[in-house]
């Protein structure tokens, strides 16, 4: 135990030794939360819109008024012949060009079906998409209101009274009730940083030693295969544990979000996560050389994982084969569990299914990682 | 070209080809990255999960229900008669949204009262949840419109030839069938370009400083602005390699659009890859050992690309501080050019002011790092 010990503490002075480092270790898990923080809003604003208006009616600007109150739309004045409209699109000066055609008010008021363009740029397809669903919406509202008011009118002038029926649906939102991306992101930031951290640097930190010829001088020292392994991980257990409780505060702190469920919970699940990630960085330590090698072949495994983990893309939405090897990444389960505990405060009778799937990863990896690495090392 | 230049170049060459990992790596990455985002992501929600608990059990509530099965958008994954059993199914994340339908819906609708039905969403993926509810008021309208028109009928009063109201007719330009991977591809290149130019510069520096042959090369005549054209050009070449596999895989294997000049597209990309460039060597210049330059070079380059360049979340609706910070991302603007030059066709005439700024980002940070280059080399 005390071999280990000593191991690690030569690990920690040799990683603090580049004064660098340190603010690396608790700097860059801070602007990686900031930015994922605040940047990463998937919620869509200030879309560019544009209207050519031949009606020039309060019909019209009732409907571009309605749009603009929505709060997404952001009215970018000077397109005015339908000949500009193209060039409006493809320079970016707005995203939608609403087109009003002549008849517009006349149609309304006559009870036939107006209809206007919306012209959009696509080349942006969630800004476009979600734009659209926008619109949509306000097109809708605005039907049930010409609908109502012409079939009131309709039925009073035949002496009758009649209402409407109607479904409306009351939407309560539950874990997230104001809707914050913050509260969606910074959990994931947790895991991320998590992973990159502990991973990276024992991959790095083993192949360097590769790469300075110190690893034999370990290998004949009297300390055993699996007290290397322990007292070379360890350090990096420690600096990954510090920083989740870095972002963790930071979360709380700075994006107000939510701490629902045990904080004992969340320790552990990351201590079983780090399991897996500190294997597969000893794993990528005994397949490089140099440390070049090691960092390439980390950002391939971290990579594809983050992507397909459902960090940021929900999982449900990919094809059927991409969702089958999602369950092969441990950061799925984790995100999956630090989701539950800050945002649902989910306890472990919800979230034992991949709890255990973490636990069995953990150990598997670890284990298979660590008798490569005794091999390679005898 | 000077015969010092070719030297440092042919040197770096053998490091890059003697290393065939690396060297599979700067060309397998830009493969996973493209399989990744042109296959398993997609952004476009459409296949909610949803849980049902009708409690009205009428032809009524069926009709409204089967309004979700129609529209393509939802997935009802199990009816339920206990709302516990909805909210549990929520908590464990096996639904997204549940669907409550009161007793009595059918009794209002019949009596042409409002009826209100409770939708209970998962919040925390505010992007999913904002669309969802989308389509449950999308749906909701138009099951209203529906009676309406019976609620005439029965009246007698329906003899309007047209439905009265206003109709949105949409017309999409540049990426008409609005597919996230015709926009995420191009952006791609920006992503891979700043990996390769910024992370692998990063590091041959250093490794030079670590392995002790930095010095060798500081007493050898040649000049610095030779050590730093020499170095860089391998990675340019591979840089501009990777950018011609992702145009080949994305347009023949992922039917990506390229309606532009590809002259243009490679011209634009090579002055692009002068940023990322210097970007790498002003953390090479600035770092000691690699596990610095590896992390510094994953802040300053990697994730600005992938975060606040607009690649997948729009810049627009980002809050304005961070929005400053943007500014002097250089993949921003690189990104509107590909986006231009492959969805839109822009010539040089729209995208004149882009590159301006491209070149000009080129050569300020190729400068900053031919300053810093010197002092360290004195």
């Amino acid at each position: 135990m005390k071999k280990i010990f000593n191991l690690a503490k030569k690990e920690f002075i040799q990683t603090f030794r580049d004064k660098k480092m340190l603010p690396i270790i608790f700097v860059a898990p801070v602007i990686q939360l900031i930015l994922l923080g605040y940047a990463v809003t998937t919620d869509v604003k200030h879309v560019y819109i544009s209207v050519v208006d031949r009606d020039n009616s309060v019909e019209s600007r009732e409907l571009v008024g309605a749009a603009l109150n929505s709060g997404y739309f952001d009215l970018k004045p000077g397109v005015e012949k339908e000949s500009e409209i193209e060039e409006s699109l493809k320079t970016g000066k707005s995203d939608f060009v609403l087109y009003f055609p002549p008849n517009y008010s006349k149609n309304i008021k006559m009870n036939k079906k107006a209809t206007f363009q919306i012209i959009a740029d696509g080349s942006d397809a969630t800004l476009t998409g979600i734009g659209l669903n926008y619109l949509n919406e306000i097109v809708q509202r605005k039907n049930k209101e010409i609908r109502d008011k012409v079939m009131s009118s309709r039925a009073g002038l035949l002496g009758k009274s009649i209402t409407f029926p109607q479904v409306s649906p009351e939407v309560k939102v539950m874990y997230n009730p104001e809707l914050k991306s913050a509260n969606y992101m910074v959990p994931g930031v947790m895991a991320l940083i998590l992973t990159l951290m502990t991973m990276l640097l024992t991959s790095m930190s083993i192949t360097k030693e590769k790469e300075n010829g110190t690893l034999e001088q370990l290998v004949v020292s009297p300390l055993k295969p699996y007290e290397i392994i322990f007292g070379k991980t360890l350090p990096f257990v420690l600096i990954g544990m510090l920083d989740v409780i870095l972002v963790v505060s930071g979360g709380i702190l700075v994006f107000n979000i939510p701490m629902l469920g045990s904080v004992w919970l969340l320790a552990a699940c990351s201590l079983i996560f780090i399991m897996s990630t500190l294997g597969i960085g000893l794993f990528i330590s005994t397949i490089s050389r140099t440390q070049q090698q090691a960092m390439l072949t980390t950002f391939m495994f971290i990579f594809p994982a983050m992507i397909l983990s459902g960090f940021v893309f929900p999982i449900t939405n990919m094809p059927e084969p991409a969702q089958y090897i999602t369950y092969f990444i441990p950061l799925r389960y984790f995100l999956t569990i630090i989701r539950g505990i800050i945002l649902k405060g989910n306890g472990i009778e919800i979230l034992w299914p991949e709890i255990a799937a973490l636990i069995v990863f953990g150990i598997v990896i670890f284990t298979l990682s660590s008798m490569r690495f005794r091999k390679k090392l005898g | 070209m000077n015969s010092k230049i070719y030297a440092i170049m042919k040197k770096e060459m053998l490091h890059i080809i003697r290393d065939p990992r690396s060297l599979f790596m700067a060309i397998g990455m830009p493969m996973i990255f493209i399989v990744l985002f042109g296959y398993a992501i997609n952004m476009d929600i459409d296949n909610v999960k949803i849980v049902v608990c009708d409690h009205d059990k009428t032809a009524k509530s069926r009709e409204y229900i089967s309004g979700f099965v129609a529209s393509g958008y939802f997935n009802i994954i199990s009816y339920t008669d206990r709302e516990n059993d909805l909210v549990l199914s929520l908590d464990k994340g096996t639904a997204k949204a549940g669907l409550i339908i009161p007793v009595g819906f059918s009794d209002k609708l019949m009596k042409n009262k409002e009826t209100k039905v409770q939708v209970v969403v998962d919040g925390s993926d505010t992007n999913s949840t904002n669309i969802a509810v989308g389509y449950v008021r999308g749906i909701s309208f138009l099951y209203t419109a529906k009676l309406t028109v019976e609620t005439l009928n029965k009246n007698g009063l329906a003899k309007i030839k047209q439905t009265p109201g206003i109709e949105a007719n949409i017309k999409i330009f540049y990426n008409q069938e609005m597919k996230s991977r015709n926009f995420i591809i191009p952006g791609l290149i920006a992503v891979i370009m700043s990996v390769i130019m910024g992370i692998l510069t990063s590091l041959t520096i250093v490794r030079e400083k670590e392995k002790g042959t930095f010095e060798q090369l500081i007493v050898t005549p040649v000049k610095p602005h030779e050590v730093i054209i020499g170095k860089i050009i391998p990675y340019w070449v591979l840089g501009m390699f990777d950018m011609f596999l992702v145009v080949l895989v994305g347009t023949l294997v992922f039917g990506v659009p390229l309606k532009g000049n590809i002259v243009l597209l490679f011209f634009v990309t090579g002055i692009f890859a002068f940023s990322g460039l210097g970007i790498g060597l002003v953390v090479s210049a600035l770092a000691n050992t690699q596990q610095v330059a590896n992390q510094v070079a994953m802040l300053i380059s990697f994730l600005p690309v992938f975060i606040l360049s607009g690649f997948m979340f729009p810049v627009k609706s980002m809050p304005l501080i961070i929005q400053v910070f943007t500014v002097v991302v250089p993949a921003k603007y690189f990104l509107l050019v590909l986006r231009g030059i492959f969805l839109k066709g822009s010539g040089l005439l729209v995208l004149f002011g882009e590159l301006a700024i491209l070149t000009v980002f080129g050569f300020l940070f190729m400068f900053i790092a031919s300053k810093n280059f010197k002092k360290k080399l004195k």
